[in-house]
């Protein structure tokens, strides 16, 4: 079954000029509140998730981090996505307090329920482990980004 | 085809550990064994290893050991993509005992 509406167009964010982690996950949280996918207490949630469980993962291609919140926080499932020029470092996952990667792409996930969206999940992280699609998909323009994740995680 | 039980934690109980939770299940049933998994949050292994009797633990943070014999991996290889063939084989052969 293809995975529908898994990006939002308009939640694509290739050239913001925050420099700030908790400016930028701020800045996407309240992007998808806008659009009704979440709560207002979602960003909140995300930043204080982030300190106590952080996100960021050195894969082959890029650091990625994947910021987000219990599922009481969001109305809509849906992948926000940042590119940044210059990354921005973030904690590891599971790792020790002073491990820390630093990251290109954050996807920010607005999940309602893990089991309705295991295979989203499952293909997300497909696509962040693979180098050559990560090293395709950071050259495009925002509409391109947004169609070749569409592509992607169809399939 | 044998049933097999796994317990996956992250934590919040969301996305990290449904991502690894799918990945497992999918190994595991190419290999014959169907895997009935739940995920939940790292505070709640514990209780859950408890009453759900896993045979194995996989988790992205960090897990005190519960002194129950149950044996518990790191599961960010599966989330990094970096070591996660050898990280499948070594959780098929621990549920596989």
């Amino acid at each position: 079954m293809p995975v529908r509406n898994t990006f939002d167009k308009q939640l694509i964010f290739n050239d913001l000029k925050i420099r700030d982690k908790n400016e930028i996950l701020q800045y996407m949280a309240t992007k998808m509140y806008e659009k009704g996918y979440v709560k207002g207490t979602y960003a909140q949630a995300v930043i204080e998730r982030e300190k106590v469980y952080p996100t960021g993962l050195q894969t082959e291609a890029f650091g990625v981090a994947i910021p987000h919140s219990d599922s009481i926080h969001v109305n809509q499932a849906v992948i926000a996505v940042c590119i940044v020029e210059e990354p921005i470092v973030f904690h590891v996952m599971g790792g020790a307090e002073e491990e820390e990667v630093l990251v290109k792409f954050i996807f920010m996930l607005a999940i309602d329920d893990p089991k309705k969206h295991i295979e989203m999940l499952s293909k997300l992280s497909i696509i962040f482990q693979d180098e050559q699609k990560m090293q395709e998909i950071v050259k495009l323009k925002q509409d391109a980004i947004y169609e070749k994740l569409n592509c992607y995680i169809n399939h | 085809m044998m049933k097999k039980k796994a317990l996956v934690a992250c934590g919040c109980g969301v996305a990290s550990s449904t991502i690894v939770a799918k990945k497992l299940e999918d190994y595991c049933g190419e290999r014959d064994i169907k895997l009935e998994w739940r995920i939940c949050k790292a505070a709640e292994i514990p209780s859950l290893a408890d009453m759900m009797k896993p045979d194995v633990i996989i988790s992205i943070t960090a897990v005190a050991d519960l002194g129950n014999q149950i044996p518990v991996f790191d599961g960010k290889p599966f989330l990094t993509g970096i070591g996660v063939a050898k990280r499948l084989e070594e959780i098929y052969q621990a549920i596989l005992k």
